[in-house]
Formats: C-alpha cells, structure tokens, sequence
C-alpha cells in the first residue's frame, strides 16, 4: 500500500495565527465555547483525521511580561480557553473515532494525578487519548506555583523523563485482575502505585512529545508515539526524520513507530489567486509589535526592541526557553532576514509552515514531503476557527483520496491503531517474563 | 414564585469504571429533575471523578455535576481552572466537592502519610481562598475580541491575584474567565467545628451527616449563624441531609422543621425516591416539575457571586 499521510489539526482557539481572530470569517468564541470544539471535532472526524491536538500552558501567556510598559499581549487571541484534558474528556464522549491529544506539563503536575485523567479520558473515548509530554518553559507559569522563575532546560528534561516513567508505569500497573505495585523512587518522585482504574482501551494512551532540541528529541525516541516538530523545507523535514530513526533505533524501536508531523499552515483556495490573496490577507494580520516579541521570547534575554526592526538580528545569546525554535530563528537571520521580516514569519504561524494554494497545489505539496520521508503527516495549523479547517476538510482530503494517500475511512476505533503505532507490551509482564 | 419553600435534591454516586453506567445515572437524575449528582472517590476500580465529569457535562444538559477534589496533593492554579473550565464545557452546572481530607494514598506523592486535622484544614481554607481569588481574575467585560480595534482583552479587566501565604505562592490570573454562573458551587461536608467554620464562609451547599432531626436542626441553626458572621444570608447555604429512609413525610418535615434544605439520596435509593417520593413532593408542592433555570445556582436559589474587583470599582466610584 502506498505511504498515507495522517494529519492532527492544532487547536488552538481561537487561532494559530495570534492576532488571525480578526479575520472577518473567524469565530473568535471557539476560545471558551464547549459547542464549538464539538463542531470542529465533528469536521476533523468527518475528515478522517488522526488526531485533534490541543495545546496548552498555565497561565495567560505573556502575562508575566511587560508590553509597552504593561502586562498582557491584548491583541494575541490566545487569552483564556479550556483547559484541554477536560476539553478532551468531554469531547471522548460526543465523538466515535477521531484521536484526541491533550498538552499536559510535567512541570507544574503530579505524575499520579496525571496518570489518572488521562487514563480516565482514554475510558471514555474508548481508546483514542494521547499525552503530549511538555515542560513548562514560561516565567508566567511557574509564577502560578510558587516559584520565582521556571526551572533549568537540563532539569526540565529530567523531571519530564522521570515524570513520563512514572505515569506509563502506572498505567501498566493494572492489568486485568492483576496489580502490580511499582514502588518508583527516583530523584523527583516517590510513588508506590498501583492505580485504580483498568487498563486502557487502547493498551496505554499514546504519547506525544514537541522538543526538537537533542535532549528532547532522545526524550521522544525513547519515549513517544508521535512528534510535532518545525521544520521548513523537505530537506530540514528529510534530516529530522532520519535524526529520529537513528534515535529511535538505538532504544530498540522500529523508526515507523514514532509518527512524526512538522506543523503547517494551509490556506487553500479555489484557484491560485484566490489563495494568494487568502494569505496576503492573513499576512495583512500580523501585528509588528506581536512579531517582534515572539522575535524577543527567542532572544536568549536580549531586548530586540532596543535593535533597529528593518536592521539585521544580532548574535543571539542561549535560550533557556525553547532551544530548536531559537536555532530556526538564528538560521532565518543567517539567511539575510531582517528583525521585522522573521517577526512576520513568527507572527503568522508560530514559526510553523505556510503554504497557500489550491488543493492540488497544497496535495502536491504534502505528496512532496510524505515522499520524499520528510514527514508522516502533518499537524495542521488553522489561522483561525473554524472555516480553515472546514475549506482543508471538503477541499484538500478529497485530493489526497483521490491520489490514494490519505484514508477514506478510519482503520479502527483507537488512536494507536489508526496512528499504526504498537500497543506497547505491559512493562509489568515483560519483567516478569525476563525474571522467568 | 412558587407558593411553598421548595427543597433541594441530589444523588450521591461513587464515579462507576463503566462510564456508560454514570452516563445512564446522570441521564435518570436528570429525567427526574435533582438537583445535583456528586461523585465521590471511593470504590477499588474507578475513573477520575473531574474528568468523569467533564464527559458527563457533554451528554447531559440541565442537571448539576459535582466532583470530589482534595486539597491535599493538587496545586490550587490546576483545580482553579479545572474546574473553571468544567464549568464552562457544561455551561454552568458544576460544583466542587472541597475535601480538606486526602483522596488517595500518601505514598502515591512521595509522602509517609497525610498531614494531621488542623493542618489538613489550616490548608484547605488558605487553598480555597486561592481558588475562589483565581475565580475571579477576569471582571465581566474584560473579554473584548474587537475585531475593529485589533483588542482581544481589556487589560484593566484581568487582576493578578499575587497570593503569597504560608502554603501557596500564586501570582495569577487565572487564564479562563467567570462561568455563566460565576463560580463553581462549592460544596463540602462538615463535621467538626473547623469544619463547620470554613464551610460557613465558603461553601454553598454543605452535607451533613446528621440523621437525627434534633442534632440536624442545631447544625442547621449553628452553620447559618455562622454564615451571618460572615455576612451571608440563610439562603446563601444550602443544607443538604441524607436521611436513611427518605419518605416524602420525612423530607417534608425535616424541611418544614429547618433541619435541612435539601437532600441527598444514595444511588441505590435513585429508583425509589424517583417512583414513589418525588411524584408526591410535586403534589405538595414543594419540589420541581421541570427545571426553570440553566445553572446548578439557579437550581439552588444561589446568587451569582459578585466579582471582588468590580465591587472595589464600584466603592471606590462611591
């Protein structure tokens, strides 16, 4: 059979593109209206795709910076939304196939807690849940919880791998009748176990993982189902997924069973000028002081707002917050790009993809990657809600079924075995078997 | 305005493994027109009872939902919005059951056992007063999404709480707005004087174990005194008794007697109570034939309660 390409679609309501709520068509109350997630759900089911993926952070982002002298980013639509293990919980119960994926932060969460909603969520679904395994990287949130500034990149990392043995851990802990006590003590958690509810559906929810620096791309060799990465061209999508296999392999997994979806927005229109024009509009969005702070947050502590905008970027001292984002936007610098043009590429799409055109042209595209094996599918992000999504379901996915490369009907009723990842072996059993 | 006082109902459940069971118990109470289900932790092989709720509040649309969440072993910011964001999914029929007593094992978060009573209570009340603060960070009206003025929020609207106590460091806002009914209806059950003191200036709704009429009524003379220390009107509270026989006398009486103001029944009596005792609590008079509001508030007769920034605003206007 040939190679088909999977989407998730990002939700970030009301919009990836951070000021895209303004768009005519938008709608901007799908940031906290329950019944417009169960719309957007129901197109992505009715799409066939993989997975609707919702991100996440605890807090108000940018809260804790200074804008103008002022706290907030107050044109950014990304303010307030539902939390999304419950978002996820609540929608396992109105839909039948489609995967649902929650952000959930190591930083600021008990594994134990953790374990449970999730688990809970993938009971409801049937099996369709995923984890995506992040740490918290933002001054705003660990201002939510006690602390004064958010850990260390390198400690972050460790906690998270720790974290993610624990809950798997526990959610092998039940297996039928029996229970196994997993008396975990490590350097950030003592748990004992077992948990108190079955085994999942699906074996274990899938996880999920976004870090594209080396400690996070070893994290998600080891550990992850699916990746959502950044990357650009085919030949930086090429290289990623061959970084990936090579990790992958030496933990023993096969390469095919870690998915891996770089993010692209699609804007799709009917004819070729009528998708140039759909994203010159969106591109007509971008505010220039909100791209010059997603510039900042990638600044390693210097104040870019101090250089000159239409000037080049200067040399970057290290990020503690998101490593790989920072390199792409050192790369884009590289390439002649001034402050205010990579601010623009920020601003529009979070660092992600763009591409426009019609859905031959956005198929080809697509065909391009999954060909090439620069990708496994895409995590689809939608400059606003819900009509991008709707234009990418009835326009583009007829295309890819035509062209034999996109399911017209979902392989089962899990996310594991639509992803086609494994059911991972209970770790519980494997020990025993290995002591027998 | 109905002609007599009428009384509340709910159903007490522990959150079922089976999901497709807690749907068809949330379904029936809500057939029957209660008030409220609660689920509390408890049984070998459950589900999470938030994200139960979460998944129950998509499926059912008038019946309030309550989970039982401890403050021991979760962070106030997490509940806060959890609950926050249960409560808009479900359009305002939410409640939390606060448990100042720890729900799971000690060992299962690194401890060798749960802190003692008074400190158990000492941080439930600091925790509650965290949550409630994170309610409300954002006033009415601070949402905009102007589309004309490129203005998503009105920052003068969103109020950083900046809590630093002897548990909890929070500095805020909460990033999800007040709920149709404002806040979550928070609910607890109170025994001991400590109890009692923090359920008088914080709960809603307050379960007692009382099953004897006299000692039921000096609770319910006790908890809405104190609650006037506090400046809250009876109505403010409700009390909610399980009684062991729940008669339709019983229950009129206990309501007659101000010795509660509703009750809640076990799941094991749900059949019963919805065939022979709410049939003759409608012919009196005294309980609901449909509902008549949205909310879990409205369903009890509570206030939406006031944002503290918008009252400042407003005393300071004069």
């Amino acid at each position: 059979m040939t190679k088909q390409l999977r989407f998730g679609a990002f939700m970030n309501v009301p919009c990836c593109h951070p000021t895209g709520w303004r768009h005519p068509e938008a709608v901007a109350e799908s940031d906290l209206g329950f019944e417009h997630l169960v719309h957007l759900a129901r197109v992505a089911e009715r799409g066939k795709m993989d997975a609707m993926f919702f991100q996440d952070s605890v807090a108000i982002p940018g809260s804790a910076a200074t804008y103008g002298a002022k706290p907030f980013r107050v044109r950014s639509g990304r303010q307030a939304h539902i939390e999304p293990v419950s978002g996820i919980a609540a929608l396992a119960a109105v839909t039948t196939h489609v995967g649902l994926i929650s952000t959930c932060t190591t930083s600021y969460n008990e594994p134990y807690n953790v374990a449970r909603r999730f688990l809970t969520a993938d009971h409801i679904s049937g099996g369709r849940i995923g984890w995506n395994l992040v740490t918290s990287q933002a001054e705003d949130e660990a201002v939510n919880f006690g602390r004064d500034s958010h850990f260390e990149h390198g400690e972050r990392y460790d906690r998270a791998a720790e974290f993610h043995d624990v809950v798997v851990g526990l959610w092998d802990s039940v297996d039928g009748d029996q229970r196994h006590v997993l008396d975990h003590k490590g350097e950030h958690f003592t748990v004992r176990g077992p948990l108190d509810i079955a085994r999942s559906p699906q074996g274990r929810p899938v996880i999920a993982q976004a870090g594209s620096s080396d400690v996070g791309m070893e994290l998600a060799a080891r550990t992850a189902d699916m990746v959502f990465t950044a990357q650009t061209t085919v030949k930086e999508g090429q290289t990623f997924c061959a970084d990936m296999a090579k990790r992958t392999a030496r933990y023993g997994r096969a390469p095919d069973h870690v998915r891996i979806f770089p993010g692209l927005m699609p804007v799709v229109g009917r004819t070729p000028d009528e998708a140039r024009q759909k994203y010159e509009q969106l591109r007509g969005l971008v505010d220039d002081n909100f791209g010059l702070a997603a510039v900042s947050r990638l600044a390693g502590g210097l104040d870019l707002f101090k250089f000159d905008p239409d000037g080049p970027l200067p040399e970057l001292p290290p990020s503690n917050a998101a490593r790989a984002r920072q390199q792409m936007v050192i790369e884009m610098g590289r390439r002649g790009m001034t402050i205010r043009q990579i601010g623009r590429v920020l601003g529009m799409s979070q660092g992600h993809r763009v591409a426009y055109g019609t859905a031959e042209q956005l198929a080809d595209d697509m065909q391009e990657w999954l060909e090439a094996g620069a990708c496994d599918g895409f995590n689809l992000l939608f400059a606003h809600y819900p009509k991008p999504l709707e234009e990418f379901v009835d326009l583009v996915v007829p295309e890819l079924q035509r062209r034999g490369i996109y399911r017209t009907e979902y392989e089962g009723t899990t996310l594991r075995a639509n992803l086609g990842v494994p059911v991972p072996p209970n770790s519980f059993v494997a020990k025993q078997r290995a002591h027998a | 305005m109905p002609e007599f006082r009428q009384l509340k109902l709910g159903v007490i459940a522990t959150a079922d493994a089976d999901f497709r069971r807690c749907v068809q118990l949330a379904q029936r109470a809500e057939q029957a027109k209660l008030d409220l289900i609660v689920f509390a932790e408890g049984a070998a092989v459950t589900l999470e009872p938030t994200a139960l709720l979460a998944g129950l509040a998509a499926v059912t649309t008038q019946i309030g939902l309550i989970a039982t969440a401890s403050t021991i072993y979760n962070e106030p910011y997490n509940l806060a919005r959890r609950f926050a964001s249960l409560d808009h999914i479900s359009g305002g029929r939410i409640g939390w059951n606060l448990a100042a007593a720890p729900l799971a094992d000690a060992a299962n978060y690194g401890f060798d056992g749960p802190p003692d009573a008074d400190a158990r209570l000492a941080r439930a009340a600091e925790f509650y007063d965290v949550v409630a603060g994170l309610w409300d960070s954002w006033e009415d009206g601070a949402l905009l999404r102007d589309k004309t003025s490129g203005d998503y929020i009105d920052r003068d609207k969103i109020h950083f709480l900046d809590h630093a106590g002897a548990h909890f460091k929070v500095k805020g806002p909460l990033n999800i707005t007040r709920s149709a009914q404002g806040w979550p209806v928070v609910t607890l059950a109170a025994m001991s004087d400590a109890e009692r003191a923090l359920a008088a200036r914080a709960a809603d709704v307050v379960f007692t174990a009382e099953t004897e009429l006299g000692a039921a009524q000096a609770f319910y003379a006790d908890l809405k005194g104190r609650a006037a220390h506090h400046g809250r009107a009876p109505d403010d509270l409700t009390i909610m008794a399980a009684l062991p026989a729940p008669s339709a006398d019983a229950l009129a009486t206990w309501l007659d007697a101000a010795a509660a103001d509703g009750f809640a029944v076990e799941a094991t009596q749900l059949n019963d109570v919805t065939r022979g005792v709410i049939p003759e609590l409608q012919r009196r008079g005294i309980f609901r034939t449909d509902y008549t509001g949205t909310t879990l508030r409205q369903h009890l007769g509570l206030r939406v309660p006031e944002n503290r920034y918008t009252r400042e605003r407003a005393a300071a206007r004069g």
